[in-house]
């Protein structure tokens, strides 16, 4: 269920979305406006308008702010999902492929500091040759070892970078241990606790 | 598909039961810090206590009749403060719990 919440997000989201809502919005208080100016009780307008505020209101302390159902020591591999949390969620929904997924956690807050701490820019991301669930199986590993309860998005970026290391040779290029990535990830976690 | 079909029934569980229990917890908090910052417990717990801890002989009734009245004063004023706190957190969790049936009753108003 959270997933599908993670996509209905997504398209409350979208530039699409986001207009019809902005011209909704104009609508609503044009039509306020309009009504006080001819001496009515704005009925009509202010029902939308309490309304409008009610949907978001909503979507931005509920929708947005959704916590996994379960943590990583009860998921097992078809149930990898259940331990994302929802920024991970959003950017599984609204990506493509596993690189278009990679730059959409490279757009959040917490992923981009930790991808600046290490030095490495978006842009170095490599095509990764895994798939998302080995991906998640990783993070899963080492959400484990730092004692974690759910799979971040700083997880799954730092899951990537370890993966694909042996390819890449990202890390070695930027005189990086997996170990110091790893303190890394747990300073960046405990900063972004509220993932 | 089912998440479509569940999104009112977790906007009105959110709106009805989530949001005011997390609403009403985070006014219990800032009213905690408000207590703490007036020092109305102290003021309470302390009351009877001779003022500025007076325990030399012949002050100590003079200190502590001057403490109650002072405190006497504190009291009262931040009991004013401390309802009128109280009362728009309650206008404001009344408000946000009646906003769907406000809706719709400013609607069916006649004009």
């Amino acid at each position: 269920m959270i997933e599908q919440y993670a996509r209905i997000y997504v398209l409350y989201r979208s530039a699409l979305i986001r207009t019809v809502r902005l011209l909704v919005l104009f609508f609503v208080l044009v039509l306020l406006y309009s009504d006080v100016a001819a001496g009515l009780f704005p009925r009509v307008s202010l029902f939308l308008l309490l309304w409008f505020f009610m949907i978001e209101v909503f979507f931005h302390f509920k929708i947005s702010r959704m916590h996994p159902r379960a943590s990583v020591t009860t998921v097992n591999k078809d149930t990898l999902k259940d331990a994302y949390t929802f920024p991970v969620l959003v950017a599984f929904a609204s990506a493509h492929s596993v690189k278009d997924f990679l730059h959409q956690l490279a757009k959040l807050q917490q992923v981009r500091l930790l991808l600046e701490k290490a030095g490495i820019s978006a842009d170095e991301l490599s095509v990764p040759t895994e798939n998302d669930e080995q991906l998640g199986l990783y993070a899963v590993e080492l959400v484990k070892r730092m004692k974690g309860t759910y799979v971040t998005s700083m997880d799954m970026m730092a899951s990537h970078l370890l993966q694909t290391e042996e390819k890449t040779k990202l890390l070695f290029s930027k005189k990086i241990k997996s170990e110091e990535l790893l303190q890394l990830l747990f300073w960046v976690r405990s900063h972004y606790a509220e993932e | 598909m089912a998440a479509y079909l569940f999104l009112p029934l977790a906007f009105i569980k959110f709106w009805f039961l989530e949001a005011p229990i997390g609403i009403i917890n985070y006014f219990s908090s800032l009213n905690k810090a408000f207590l703490q910052l007036f020092s109305l417990p102290l003021f309470v717990r302390t009351f009877f206590k001779p003022l500025k801890n007076e325990y030399r002989e012949g002050l100590v009734g003079f200190s502590r009749v001057m403490g109650m009245i002072i405190k006497s004063v504190f009291i009262f004023i931040d009991l004013i403060l401390f309802l009128f706190l109280v009362g728009v957190e309650s206008v404001i969790v009344l408000t946000f719990f009646l906003l769907p049936f406000l809706s719709v009753w400013i609607l069916l108003l006649s004009s």
